[in-house]
């Protein structure tokens, strides 16, 4: 039941498939939105599988920032957007894993980490498995949005791990139409940390 | 059909002894939990000076005890800083960053605040109100809804020693104003109004009467919610209050025995205010809440909401002493449907769940297919309280919420079997916390499904006859034979004279088995419990006689769903419609009678 999460200065609400936006500051920030792009101000796009990303034009006020449209970034990449802190993530499948063909090479597609100046910090992870470079955070993290249906993306199981390392507050799973696993995950990781099935 | 407690013993007693395979390991046998009951209350002031050194004292008591019975005092010599032991020991610990609180309106709308975001929010009011001049001993009275910022007002409010009272929302202007005048606050705390079953209460509307009736001239402090009417000139909305912060203040220390907070309890012919101490009251609400089964990473879900005790022992103070996540909902639980209260528990992995009997029975007439639509299995145990819980509606608890998806050591889903622990306990007022009830975290025997449960340690109770004997597996009233640490520091004299020969009368008709299961039937005197409320039927006598001017008599009946409820005769020139609004406008809509009948 619960739409819109009122975190610090934030308020998160869901999007797309798998995607979020972030109120802050009279400014939304939407990751991955598909095609749910009106409410947004700055929109971040993972990578440019089509749950995730639209090729239909975007208003030219509306900054878009990915790894392949609108101003390029790549994983170590710090921007200033708004006041806010983005910090560009590694997201990408482990070929040891998939084999060499891989839907989310590395480089293909990040994650994000939304650092407002005294509001939480928000990290979306992307479309990725349980690589080391996930669990590699430099601060603590406020809310964590894991992707969690498993095949070309982490299952419930990985993302335990990665709540298990990194301690977010919040955990905001996505990425699935699947309740089981929405339930799988969230009886796992509750005693680590707070899960919020956030619904659209 | 009237109130008999032969009656609804029938309905209530069964030989069924029910272990829930989650607590396999952790049940004890009945002789087990004998031996601990019995040690502790062999010498109950041990048992509890060894409780309350598990809080933080600034300055340790002299004497555990001092004065008979009622005037009994604990821990005096003692002085203890309260907001400290309920928020600011969290500081320095993994339990500073995690959610406090998680609010949720009918809109869908949630909020999270931590434990040290509210330890700021709390701190800027308590300034503001320092600011205002309250200093210790100043009463605050709180006319709320479960809001995040109400819940920081009592906390804020604790933090510079002032006692705080809440008054429940559904309560009429005519009482609250009774309340204005009986607990003279220096700051009267009010919500602006929210919405119940999409509709928006106007609570602002009611506490303007209220201050109009009371003559009330002290600052009104207002958390503004939309869609409300504008604030007055006289009126100071949360936010500029804020505007009064003036840095950081001390926490105030208290003497064990300053006054914490009070409520005012229905007795036959009124409501009246009960003060609890300070030392006392935190002791025993943070011993009884380990031992109901919170614990630092529980998300805990009570919907009783903080006008009685239940909503403020066990979400002011309990779960937060002890560093839980509670889940504050403000709404209906029937909005959009009745599946309201189990999707919290689905959305927020609710691991600890705190109702009422009413509640319960309410729901299960909605069917089965609210509960069976989600996946409750984060649950681990379901409270219940306020009234008895007979076996039917037990069973219906313990085997469709209770069982879950998952199944767990023996439990099957399919056959609903029953999973986790649906736990009955009682309260009252006068004592403050839990009395009797199986402890998930502490003595947990066998559930007799229909009892609430034995004896928690530490509270010698019992049944006696009218000259004061000793009753097994006979009817008789609930006594407590030891004072204990909450023990009211300001009572009515009803409670006074509730104390003979050395213990304590509940008001209550009970039942106890020789293995130790306590069954509660009902008031041996006139007052109701409607809905787990107690309500004083005098107190609607007089409010119709000054308001319509006419003279009632009122008969308390069984409720199947309620427990209990009124039936009301009047003889006057007004209509029963009239009758009815009244109390639905100035009383309040809970105690409401069943049937109103205009004598000619």
């Amino acid at each position: 039941m619960p739409k819109k999460l009122s975190i610090g200065n934030t308020v998160i609400t869901r999007i797309g498939f798998a995607g979020i936006r972030v109120g802050y500051n009279g400014r939304s920030i939407c990751i991955d939105p598909a095609s749910e792009v009106e409410n947004c101000s700055i929109i971040l796009y993972t990578h440019s599988h089509s749950r995730h990303y639209t090729n239909s034009p975007v208003s030219s006020e509306k900054r878009v920032y990915s790894p392949f449209t609108g101003i390029i970034v790549k994983p170590g990449d710090v921007l200033e957007v708004e006041g806010i802190r983005i910090t560009v993530r590694e997201a990408y499948n482990d070929p040891s894993i998939h084999g060499d063909s891989v839907p989310h090479p590395r480089g293909f597609s990040v994650g994000y980490i939304l650092s407002p100046p005294e509001g939480p910090s928000i990290y979306y992870v992307g479309d990725s498995d349980l690589v080391p470079e996930l669990i590699q955070v430099e601060s603590s993290i406020d809310v964590l949005i894991p992707p969690i249906g498993g095949g070309a993306v982490m299952n419930p199981e990985d993302a335990f791990e990665l709540v298990k390392s990194i301690k977010p507050v919040v955990t905001i799973p996505v990425h699935t139409e699947d309740p089981r696993l929405l339930y799988k995950f969230r009886d796992m990781v509750q005693p680590y940390t707070q899960v919020v099935l956030l619904w659209k | 059909m009237e109130v008999d407690p032969y009656e609804t013993l029938k309905t209530l007693l069964s030989n069924e002894r029910i272990i829930p395979p989650l607590m396999k390991w952790k049940t004890v046998s009945t002789i087990e939990y004998r031996k601990i009951y019995e040690e502790s209350i062999r010498d109950p002031y041990s048992f509890w000076e060894r409780e309350a050194l598990k809080l933080s004292w600034s300055r340790k008591w002299s004497r555990v005890v001092e004065g008979q019975p009622p005037n009994t005092k604990w821990f005096t010599g003692g002085y203890i800083n309260a907001y400290y032991n309920i928020i600011g020991k969290h500081r320095n610990t993994w339990i500073w960053s995690k959610p406090a609180f998680i609010w949720e309106n009918e809109e869908g709308e949630s909020r999270i605040i931590t434990y040290s975001e509210l330890d700021r929010l709390a701190s800027r009011i308590a300034s503001s109100l320092r600011s205002l001049g309250v200093k210790p001993g100043d009463w605050v009275l709180a006319y709320i809804s479960p809001s995040i910022e109400a819940l920081a007002f009592l906390l804020a409010s604790i933090k510079i020693g002032a006692p705080f009272e809440t008054v429940f929302t559904g309560f009429g202007y005519y009482e609250l104003a009774k309340r204005i005048r009986d607990v003279n606050p220096n700051i009267l705390l009010a919500t602006s109004g929210f919405t119940r079953r999409g509709k928006l209460v106007d609570t602002l509307s009611t506490v303007r009467k209220a201050v109009e009736l009371s003559g009330f001239k002290n600052p009104v402090v207002v958390i503004e919610n939309p869609g409300t009417p504008p604030l007055r000139d006289s009126e100071l909305s949360l936010q500029e209050l804020l505007g009064y912060s003036s840095g950081s203040i001390e926490d105030y220390t208290a003497p064990s025995e300053h006054p914490l907070f009070g409520l005012h309890s229905g007795y036959s012919d009124e409501y009246s205010q009960i003060v609890y101490p300070t030392g006392g009251f935190l002791v025993q609400v943070y011993s009884t809440s380990q031992w109901i089964g919170l614990r630092p990473r529980d998300t805990y879900f009570c919907t009783v909401w903080p006008g009685w005790i239940t909503g403020v022992s066990y979400v002011v103070f309990g779960p937060l002493m002890i560093g839980s996540t509670i889940v504050l909902y403000e709404g209906g639980p029937d909005y959009p449907s009745w599946d309201r209260w189990w999707r919290i528990i689905e959305d927020y992995a609710v691991t600890l769940f705190l109702t009422t009997s009413s509640a319960l029975r309410i729901l299960r007439k909605q069917g089965d297919q609210y509960v069976t639509s989600r996946n409750l299995d984060t649950l681990k145990a379901i409270l219940v309280t306020a009234e008895p819980l007979e076996p039917d509606t037990w069973y219906w608890t313990y085997r469709v919420v209770g069982t879950g998806k998952t199944p767990v050591i023996d439990s099957k889903p399919d056959g609903y079997t029953g999973r986790i622990p649906v736990v009955n306990l009682y309260i009252q007022s006068e004592i403050g916390t839990f009395v009797t009830g199986n402890l998930v975290n502490y003595t947990f025997p066998p559930i007799a499904p229909g009892s609430a449960g034995t004896p928690i340690p530490g509270f010698n109770v019992g049944v006696v006859d009218s000259e004061g004997r000793e009753l097994t597996e006979s009817i008789g009233e609930l006594v407590v034979r030891n004072p204990w640490p909450a023990m009211p520091i300001k009572y009515p004299v009803e409670y006074r004279e509730k104390w003979k020969n050395g213990y304590y009368r509940t008001g209550d008709y009970a039942y106890i088995t020789r293995d130790g299961y306590v069954y509660v039937l009902g008031r041996l005197d006139n007052i109701a419990k409607i809905s787990g409320y107690r309500v004083s039927p005098g107190a609607i006598v007089k409010a119709l006689r000054e308001l319509l001017g006419i003279e009632t008599r009122i008969y308390r009946v069984k409720d199947p769903e309620r427990f209990e409820s009124f039936i009301l005769e009047y003889k006057g020139p007004v209509t029963p419609e009239e009758v009815k609004s009244t109390i639905r406008r100035a009383i309040g809509g809970i105690v409401e009678p069943k049937q109103i009948i205009k004598e000619e």
